[in-house]
């Protein structure tokens, strides 16, 4: 075992460590959240280093035949960030109820308005009634 | 342990100096990915952590493929390779637009600090 081994697996090593850290604090921000938003970026930041770790096992084993994997993975990444991004977006349509919270808090205050909103078109719609029928 | 040493000086004797250059690329691209880890840790909302996610990590990833093809050597990874590189680069400014623009509509943003808001 010569020394440029060591000094090679040491390197390595560091690598390893610098990824597993990345993935850590990454997990560490999907967990902590606060928003969705955050969470899909912390997932797309576990996915790219997942890409690093195949890459350095590659480079390690001289094996080039994990090489398609990387390829899938970054073609695919995008998809759930775009999905999730897409559904927590509020729509232009004021007909539209979708999920559009990001938060606990956004759900409630999204709730709240929802029924107020209700309440005002219920009784402009009871309003509408009147005049028309008076009207006629 | 054994198996690990072979492999390394197996790595060693294929590669030689390519060997140690794949190793400094593999090395840039982690600091860069832990660079943007930290980024997303310690910053304090989504707009911003979303800056600090992409471009360090697209960056990292163009030096761990480098490191892939320098150390593997044969025109067939380089192929393979470009294709995973295109998709990243056109694909990662699609998921953080889509995620930038979710973040200002549903307002999930420091309002205070933007000097200019062009969204207005």
């Amino acid at each position: 075992m010569s020394a440029a081994v060591i000094v090679l697996a040491v390197g390595i090593a560091l690598v390893l460590a610098l990824l597993g850290a990345t993935l850590v604090l990454a997990v560490g921000r999907i967990v902590r959240g606060p928003t969705i938003l955050d969470r899909m970026i912390g997932s797309d930041m576990v996915l790219t280093t997942v890409l690093l770790v195949i890459a350095a096992a590659i480079v390690v084993r001289q094996d080039p035949s994990a090489v398609p994997v990387l390829v899938v993975i970054a073609a695919t990444s995008v998809f759930a960030t775009v999905a999730v991004a897409r559904a927590v977006t509020p729509s232009t349509d004021p007909e539209d109820e979708g999920m559009d919270a990001t938060t606990p808090e956004h759900a409630a205050e999204a709730a709240d308005e929802a029924t107020v909103a209700g309440q005002a078109d219920d009784a402009h719609a009871t309003d509408d009634g009147h005049t028309a029928g008076g009207q006629r | 342990m054994t198996e690990m040493t072979d492999m390394l000086q197996a790595f060693l004797d294929d590669a030689g100096i390519r060997a140690w250059i794949a190793l400094g690329l593999l090395l840039v691209g982690a600091v860069l990915s832990l660079g943007a880890a930290i980024g997303i840790v310690r910053f304090p909302d989504p707009l911003v952590r979303l800056h600090a996610m992409s471009k360090p990590q697209v960056l990292g990833l163009a030096c761990c493929l480098a490191a892939v093809v320098v150390a593997v050597w044969t025109w067939s990874v380089l192929w393979m390779v470009i294709p995973a590189m295109v998709f990243q680069l056109a694909l990662v400014p699609v998921s953080t637009h889509m995620i930038a623009r979710a973040g200002l509509r549903s307002g999930d943003y420091r309002h205070e600090d933007l000097l200019v808001d062009d969204t207005e």
